[in-house]
């Protein structure tokens, strides 16, 4: 191989090396505390639920002061949910579905607060569509992990 | 009220089988959990509506937040397709430099 070959071949592979230096980044890095505190909430939701199914529809054990602290302090981990993604770069997906679960959590606070009461069929529904949208949330962050674990 | 709730899975599953395209098999998994969910989840509302448990008026507020769950669905499918296109730009570039570290080795 003649000199100007050679040249040319380290030339090329020095350009090729900076570049691969970078890889392509399209999702942020999978963040373990968010996919904990995610899973934590959703189990303060269910176990919220499961006491104001517990309580009577009969008397006034249902009325909206006795959930207040917990139906606030879970939107406080939603809305820390949602800073923790909005801080993250390339994240826009994960930001809508944090904004989607805080909108339907104070819909459901909203309904609970002005009926000042909540039905079993009522409760049951809140349960499910909460339960699955916390597993759509956890859904985006578990899918960060794939994208880790299949690159290394 | 005749609603057929496996029917209408089934053509949102063919949807969603469209969306993804090529990478269906990296999905099935996480989307059949996904429709399963809103199978789930639609026919218990379906059922309640038609038990009389809920009014009308509490069914299309329900159809409202079944909206929310639906787009947060759509944006999960959306990182999976980010994620398939990260590993397949990701894994041509280690390919390429791979290539040319062996070509650089056999010069030197």
């Amino acid at each position: 191989m003649g000199i100007e070959m050679k040249k040319r071949v380290f030339g090329f592979g020095f350009i090729f090396l900076l570049i691969a230096c970078k890889t392509i980044t399209l999702v942020p890095d999978y963040d373990a505390d968010l996919a904990n505190q995610i899973d934590a909430t959703a189990k303060k939701i269910d176990m919220m639920y499961l006491k104001m199914m517990d309580a009577s529809e009969e008397d006034d054990s249902r009325d909206y002061s006795y959930y207040s602290t917990a139906y606030l302090g879970i939107e406080v981990e939603l809305n820390s949910i949602l800073r923790r993604n909005r801080i993250r770069q390339k994240n826009q997906e994960s930001i809508s579905i944090s904004e989607n679960t805080l909108e339907l959590w104070r819909r459901y606070k909203k309904r609970h607060k002005e009926a000042n009461s909540i039905s079993d069929a009522d409760i049951e529904l809140n349960m499910k569509f909460m339960s699955d949208q916390m597993y759509l949330l956890m859904l985006s962050e578990d899918k960060k992990r794939y994208a880790e674990e299949t690159e290394s | 009220m005749n609603l057929d709730i496996n029917e209408l899975l089934a053509n949102i599953l063919e949807e969603l089988k469209v969306i993804a395209g090529d990478q269906w098999d990296d999905y099935k998994q996480t989307v059949t959990s996904i429709v399963e969910n809103k199978k789930v989840r639609l026919g218990i509302l379906a059922s309640f509506r038609m038990e009389g448990r809920i009014s009308q008026e509490q069914f299309e507020e329900r159809l409202e937040d079944e909206k929310l769950i639906t787009e947060s669905e759509l944006h999960v499918i959306a990182i999976m397709k980010k994620v398939t296109a990260q590993r397949m730009a990701n894994a041509v570039i280690n390919a390429f430099n791979t290539a040319v570290q062996t070509a650089i080795d056999a010069v030197t």
